[in-house]
């Protein structure tokens, strides 16, 4: 083999006892007719080559050149290059098919429009209920909704109970499949749907099986595209760092990413007038079920955001340094909106019919509710080459993906290039991988786009300061538990003029000695503290939010995806 | 016997020999904290100290140390007998009871918190020591833990310039439905 070291090959694009089509050793004119439909497809869906998020040393040679261990698979990130338009989403949304939820699937996506989405995912918690009924009946729904607000991709997903950890949405392309497949999915991988009788040694390979079924009914045609993403991922301590290294691993087309921040960015409003509990409704401690090398901290949220992203140094910046494509999203997690005066259906029974009766007005304000409405506060944006399911998919799986909170911002363009090449179609975009020998001189191009208009708490935010971060890439861990990542810290900060419209600069990232990824953050400047890797690391990074008194207007964040550049 | 319990023993009433008092380890096969709590708190006579201990074999449960406490206790199954003797060799246990537990009720200083109870020390997720004077919440539900032989309570900043212990009696459930 040559690699001089054991490991498994991926199932596409590896050579060896794999179908034709996806074996990219054979070239198109060898293939049959079918095949090379079936290829072109599967390139098209971003399962072939370039475009599909996997190692970023997957490129021949790249992982020789940078001087760390081979890891096979598509080449992560995408090579694409240029600008493309952004479509701000939400993959994490409840409604009346949620036991603990109420809204209809046209309340949410209306008012999610309405606050500015182009796409958002349906995603109601995997159940007993669900699994037999909901995930049926939600569907009409869904479909009445695409025709009624064709301006907004409604998908449908669900919120997989991942065995032996935290939740995960999970969705796929709009398709005549589209709910046999979740519902196959939710039927044979739902935590709820497991004999109590496993062990977590079983549940973790449940979850794994859970992710490749995805990923098989992808390649079998069954639907066009299909995601993972781990909700709330350090909330509870459950995910631990190899569970998270391994969905990824069992197939890296579908899981591809984790909330960054968690929803429910209201629960800490300050009481009465909120409910006064912990952003994030992050306020659980250490249990039986927690991986125990977690600290305190995780358990919090810093700035709105999980800790696994909040932390420079991190466990996110751990699988970056990896060279693992591995993307952060924020989201609403909607169930049940702040100063929203709707309460379940009279004579609901939702174990029956998998759903509750449509939302009534009660006239009382919900002061002690921790969400908002999808699209009111958060944002992930997507970069896409076109307006469509697809491509929004395309756009996920390629980590073409920046969040804010509270409209911080108004747009971003960040790409690396080659220094001094200005041209508009150049530059590797988020989530990209830049190769170029070793000793070229890179750049970092960075356009904001102040916000000029009021978010949906009627200011207009101010951008104080913008912090680059950077890491080494050294490569595959041999610890599956590892999350620290020594070698990253924010390498510098550029203070935010008052009054400006737009920021632009170029930061020199120098001559290309060893592999390196680096990844943006920007603030109001309102909340900020050492990080928790020390000030060398990280001087003013987001602050721990107090319980019962975090008003999440007043504490404003954005965070890009990475960009890596190797040597080739 | 094991670190921490002589380590506490400093704190404790006088006439009080903790130190010179074996623990015993008990695991029942609780899933979840508070059960364990519950079961500790149901004990009478009540222990001098009682913590729990999160064990991940043969399952994730919780297991328990107590010192002191009624004469008689229920018996370990076998399969969980390793976790009891886990619980019993001490380290990072999770104090359910302590000496001056009693006392840490309402709101209280810093200081009174130290100069009452077994706890030795006071820090600050992601902030360090908190100023003597600081006002802490107890929300009438204190769990330290020995870290390092020493019994620490972690706390957070909250409404109203007070902290608050890190671990809250009713944390929001993951949902409903599973």
């Amino acid at each position: 083999m040559g690699h001089g070291h054991d490991h498994s090959h991926d199932e596409i694009g590896a050579g060896g006892d794999v179908p034709p089509a996806l074996d990219l050793s054979i070239p198109d004119s060898e293939l049959s007719p079918s095949d090379v439909s079936r290829r072109g497809f599967l390139r098209g869906a971003g399962l072939l080559g370039a475009g599909a998020a996997a190692s970023v040393f997957a490129a021949p040679g790249v992982a020789q050149a940078s001087g760390v261990a081979h890891t096979h698979g598509p080449a992560g990130g995408g090579t694409a290059k240029g600008g493309f338009q952004w479509l701000a989403g939400d993959h994490h949304i409840h409604t009346q098919y949620s036991s603990d939820a109420m809204y209809r699937v046209a309340d949410q996506a209306k008012r999610g429009h309405a606050y500015g989405l182009d796409w958002l995912v349906i995603t109601d918690h995997g159940s007993n209920a669900h699994a037999k009924i909901g995930v049926d009946k939600v569907n009409p729904d869904i479909l009445k909704t695409r025709s009624e607000i064709p301006g907004l991709l409604t998908f449908q997903g669900l919120e997989w109970n991942i065995p032996a950890a935290e939740h995960a949405t999970v969705f796929v392309h709009p398709g005549r499949n589209e709910v046999d497949v979740l519902k196959k999915f939710e039927q044979a991988y739902d935590g709820s749907q497991q004999p109590a009788t496993n062990t977590d040694a079983q549940n973790e390979a449940q979850a794994l099986a859970g992710i490749k079924f995805l990923g098989e009914q992808v390649r079998a045609r069954k639907v066009e595209g299909a995601l993972f993403f781990a909700n709330h991922p350090a909330r509870r301590g459950v995910d631990s760092p190899h569970e998270v290294r391994n969905w990824r691993d069992a197939d890296p087309t579908v899981a591809v990413g984790m909330e960054g921040a968690p929803g429910h960015q209201a629960a800490g409003i300050k009481a009465p007038n909120g409910r006064g509990g912990a952003r994030g409704y992050y306020d659980n401690n250490p249990s039986a079920a927690s991986f125990a090398g977690y600290p305190l901290e995780s358990y919090r949220t810093w700035g709105g955001f999980d800790w696994m992203t909040a932390t420079v140094g991190g466990l996110w910046d751990s699988l970056l340094a990896e060279g693992k494509a591995w993307w952060i999203t924020v989201n609403s997690d909607s169930h049940v909106v702040y100063l929203e005066g709707a309460d379940h259906g009279p004579g609901s029974d939702f174990e029956v019919n998998g759903k509750y009766n449509d939302p009534v007005y009660t006239g009382n304000l919900n002061t002690g509710a921790g969400d908002f409405w999808p699209g009111y506060y958060g944002r992930t944006n997507v970069g896409a080459s076109s307006f469509s399911y697809k491509a929004v998919m395309d756009g996920l799986r390629a980590g073409r993906v920046w969040v804010d909170h509270g409209r911080l911002i108004k747009a971003l363009d960040a790409r690396v290039r080659v220094a001094g090449d200005r041209r508009p179609a150049a530059g590797t975009p988020l989530g990209g991988v830049l190769s170029v020998k070793r000793g070229t001189s890179t750049e970092l191009t960075l356009d904001i786009d102040l916000q000029d208009v009021p978010n949906w708490a009627t200011f207009i935010p101010v951008l104080k300061r913008v912090d680059v971060i950077v890491g080494t890439v050294t490569g595959p861990v041999t610890d599956k538990d590892t999350f620290v990542a020594p070698n990253t810290k924010v390498v510098k900060s550029f203070e935010v003029s008052p009054g400006s419209k737009r920021v632009s600069v170029t930061y020199s990232l120098g001559r290309l000695d060893k592999p390196f990824y680096l990844r943006l953050r920007g603030t109001d400047g309102n909340r900020t503290q050492p990080g928790l890797m020390g000030a060398a690391v990280d001087p003013v990074g987001p602050k721990l939010d107090a319980i019962g008194d975090a008003d999440p207007w007043g504490d404003l964040w954005f965070y890009t995806n990475p960009i890596w550049v190797l040597p080739r | 016997m094991t670190i921490y319990r002589s380590e506490a023993a400093g704190a404790f009433p006088t006439g009080e020999t903790p130190a010179a008092r074996p623990a015993a380890g008990v695991s029942l096969g609780h899933r979840e904290l508070t059960e364990a709590d519950h079961w500790i708190l149901s004990l009478t006579p009540a222990p001098v100290l009682a913590c729990t201990h999160l064990v991940r074999e043969p399952f994730p449960h919780v297991a328990i140390s107590l010192v002191g406490g009624p004469a008689s206790l229920p018996a370990t199954e076998e399969p969980l007998q390793a976790a009891a003797d886990t619980a019993a060799a001490g380290g990072s246990g999770r104090a359910v009871l302590f000496p001056g537990v009693e006392k840490l009720v309402g709101t209280l200083t810093v200081a009174e918190v130290l100069a009452s109870s077994a706890i030795d020390e006071i820090t600050v997720l992601g902030a360090g020591a908190p100023d003597p004077g600081a006002f802490v919440e107890t929300g009438d539900f204190v769990r330290p833990q020995f870290r390092a032989g020493k019994l620490i309570l972690t706390t957070m900043p909250a409404a109203g310039d007070r902290l608050v212990p890190f671990e809250s009696r009713n944390p929001t459930p993951c949902c409903a439905t599973h």
